[in-house]
């Protein structure tokens, strides 16, 4: 049975569009899913993924559950958190390292410096976090890997 | 005589530097650091950077809140612009006095807010080491005609030395700071290096993204600036492409500006260990020099006071004197000036060393112009140092005459700075908005579909800094505040400054050459002018009667307010930066630059300190 940490997972990887153990590598996906739970009201993340789970049943895609997630379909319900907004917020949070919603100040501290070092954005810019390199003297004055290889593949 | 030889005030890269080279020749010497001492580990800093919501060059270090009326050792940051009036605000003049009393309790440096133009955008830290833990690592020689502007370009004021008697400390410089360069990159615009002179590292390679540029604006002239040519040049670089001096090489973190994670790029806290360990050297941390004392029969420097705290804010303190054979300030361009014009008595009522009225006047900094633009092809920015090339073949020529020289810095860091990317263009894509103007149809995007759109637009960002001359004036300047003190008690330090219509033309150089520049590259121009608060700005109206607007920002080149020169009624130190007035009185640092010239100030200030050095041991 899948845990509530795996649907959260499966759910980003869809959100993102970075496979799976990109997302989960050094158990991001528990920092980033404590950080979620602490930013939103009790209960609207469960709904949010109980929300995915049945738009998955009901046949649609991922990237579709997604869509239709964004595309604010299921705004208005319990509970009263949008799940549109939401998901972009969490989706940023996955990109930034940041929780960014309406009541967020701007140069708010990052959670920690794992999360701000965890930033998808660095991937999808084929480079590094700045001030957290991994690589070696002088790999800059070449191209860099391909994107695959940062982000890696998804369904 | 006193027992200690000499007390340094400021443990940064002039104190350093002296402080190991007096101890290597047998003198003793303490350095009183304003500051804490190193921290528990360099981590600490680290880790205070990238928690950092807002990531300035100050981020790492304390004091980390802004309560300079209540720290005992604060200093100037970027955050403390922010309060800056708006453009427009800046017209209205109770605006402007609303907004600019507001600013100066939160600001260390403080305005007179019915006559602040334009605030003073560049910072320096109060912790051991200095300045040095947030530079770039830029290390260019200056170039000969830097040294004479006024015998060249009818400009400013000489040098009362030349390129040539700095050759040799240059080398000394390079190879105390470890600098990695190739000869055959650097001996241009009259830069010349002695027979069998070498850097001590070879250079660092490149970026990707130098290289494409170089290629991409090949063959372009500009007919403003004598028909110069604009290439890319490898900027010789004060961090390690090999093992050296018992550290690794750069691996590229792109953070040299806050932080070196792995401490590959050179700070002075390396040198200051090694003067400590010669035994002949002591730091005293956290102990603000406060009053320099002079004896009036014989004028010469006897002893600091100083007020030893334990605390950031409050907590117990103490005060002291310390005396010594040579006194030496080197605590930057601000503080330098602050303690001399503190140290008033009944004999100097201008304070010490101020016969000539010049000591806090000629404030200077390199005016930044920034621009940046999208490439028509991936660029690879966030990889490497925060910079590896720039463009220095603009630096002189017979324009020089008419209006102000730059180099231009070119980033690694795409719009990092110019505007906080990679978060700004993430948040756009994200959310629908268009704030950095990437996103002008308004698209949300998720999944891999903004993967590829973040990859293409970041790849693509490149970001120019050019470093605009300013020349010396004697409004520009640093004076004590009447108003506004520190948690010692001490006055802070409030400014007037401004930028001259030679430095303003240099700045519609520096846009007309990003225009350029860009179109010979096929790079779109992202530029644009922010008139809110917290974004200084100036208006230059051309030949043509147009008018433009342009946001300001420093490059962390505090020079100017303790200028050397040959006569003592115009400068306050002489080329050996010994105070005209006190013959045991040493001032070191950028303060003593008679103008800006066209490098980063960093290798000329430690060779200076190298020939100050020399001509402080003859008088012990």
């Amino acid at each position: 049975m899948a845990s509530r940490r795996d649907d959260f997972l499966a759910f980003s990887t869809a959100l993102t569009g970075c496979a799976t153990e990109i997302l989960d590598a050094a158990d991001g996906a528990a920092g980033y899913l404590a950080i979620v739970d602490a930013r939103t009201p009790a209960g609207s993340l469960d709904a949010l993924l109980r929300v995915y789970a049945g738009q998955l049943a009901a046949g649609k895609s991922p990237k579709d559950a997604v869509a239709a997630i964004l595309a604010a379909t299921f705004d208005g319900g319990w509970p009263a958190w949008s799940l549109s907004a939401g998901s972009r917020s969490i989706l940023k949070l996955w990109f930034v390292g940041l929780w960014i919603d309406d009541r967020s100040a701007d140069g708010q501290p990052y959670p920690s410096a794992q999360a701000y070092a965890r930033g998808l954005v660095w991937l999808a810019a084929q480079a590094h976090p700045v001030g957290v390199s991994n690589f070696r003297f002088g790999y800059w004055k070449d191209v860099p890997p391909p994107l695959s290889e940062f982000v890696g593949k998804t369904p | 005589m006193s027992e200690l030889d000499v007390v340094i005030v400021g443990g940064g890269l002039c104190g350093a530097i002296l402080a190991l080279e007096l101890a290597t020749a047998g003198k003793t010497v303490v350095i009183l650091e304003a500051g804490p001492g190193d921290p528990s580990s360099r981590q600490g800093y680290q880790r205070a950077f990238l928690e950092a919501g807002i990531k300035l060059p100050e981020s790492p270090y304390p004091p980390y809140e802004a309560a300079p009326d209540k720290q005992n050792a604060p200093r100037a940051t970027s955050a403390m612009l922010f309060g800056w009036p708006s453009f427009q605000d800046m017209l209205d003049p109770n605006k402007r006095r609303i907004a600019i009393d507001a600013m100066n309790w939160g600001s260390h440096l403080t305005y007179d807010p019915e006559r602040a133009t334009l605030p003073f955008m560049s910072t320096y830290e109060r912790i051991l080491g200095g300045t040095t833990w947030h530079w770039l690592g830029t290390s260019l020689r200056l170039l000969p005609n830097d040294f004479k502007m006024r015998s060249r370009y009818g400009q400013a004021v000489d040098w009362p030395l030349g390129y040539d008697d700095l050759v040799d400390d240059y080398g000394r410089a390079e190879h105390l700071i470890g600098v990695s360069a190739d000869i055959a990159d650097q001996a241009y615009l009259g830069i010349r290096f002695p027979p069998g002179y070498g850097y001590p590292m070879p250079r660092i390679p490149p970026s990707y993204s130098d290289s494409w540029l170089d290629a991409a604006m090949r063959g372009l002239r500009l007919p403003w600036l004598d028909n110069l040519e604009p290439r890319m040049a490898n900027t010789p670089q004060g961090r390690n492409s090999i093992f050296y001096d018992n550290r690794r090489a750069c691996e590229g973190n792109t953070s040299c500006i806050p932080i070196c994670p792995i401490e590959a790029k050179y700070d002075a806290t390396q040198t200051l260990r090694k003067a400590v360990n010669t035994g002949r050297v002591t730091i005293v941390p956290k102990t603000v020099a406060t009053r320099i004392k002079v004896d009036p029969a014989s004028g010469r420097a006897t002893s600091v006071d100083f007020t030893s705290y334990t605390s950031e804010q409050g907590g117990p303190r103490h005060s002291g004197t310390m005396a010594a054979s040579v006194i030496v300030v080197a605590a930057h361009a601000i503080e330098t000036a602050r303690l001399l014009l503190m140290s008033t008595s009944t004999e100097f009522p201008n304070g010490v060393a101020n016969a000539s009225d010049q000591v806090g006047r000629n404030l200077m900094d390199h005016v930044v112009y920034l621009s940046w633009g999208l490439a028509k092809e991936p660029v690879y920015p966030f990889r490497g140092p925060r910079s590896s090339g720039g463009i220095e073949s603009l630096r002189d020529g017979p324009f020089r005459k008419d209006f102000a020289a730059f180099r231009v810095d070119v980033g690694n860091e795409g719009w990092g700075w110019a505007d906080d990317d990679p978060n700004t263009v993430t948040r756009d894509f994200v959310d629908g908005t268009d704030s950095s103007r990437l996103n002008p149809h308004h698209e949300k995007l998720f999944g891999r579909d903004l993967v590829a759109r973040l990859n293409d637009r970041i790849t693509r960002m490149v970001r120019f800094c050019y470093l605009v001359e300013q020349p010396p004036d004697p409004a520009n300047r640093v004076t004590l505040s009447t108003r506004y003190k520190d948690g010692l008690d001490l006055p802070r330090p409030q400014i007037q400054y401004g930028v001259s219509d030679y430095t303003l033309k240099g700045l519609r150089s520096a846009e007309k050459a990003t225009e350029a520049i860009f179109a010979k590259a096929g790079i779109d121009n992202y530029t644009r002018f922010h008139g809110g608060a917290g974004y200084p700005a100036v208006a230059y109206t051309d030949e043509a009667d147009v008018t433009h607007f342009y946001n300001l920002y420093g490059a962390g080149h505090i020079m100017g307010t303790y200028r050397m020169g040959s006569d003592p009624k115009t400068s306050v130190v002489n080329s050996d930066l010994q105070a005209h007035d006190h013959a045991n009185l040493f001032l070191l640092g950028s303060g003593t630059f008679p103008t800006t010239a066209t490098g980063n100030p960093t290798l000329t200030l430690a060779a200076l300190t190298f020939r100050a050095s020399r001509a402080i041991l003859k008088k012990l």
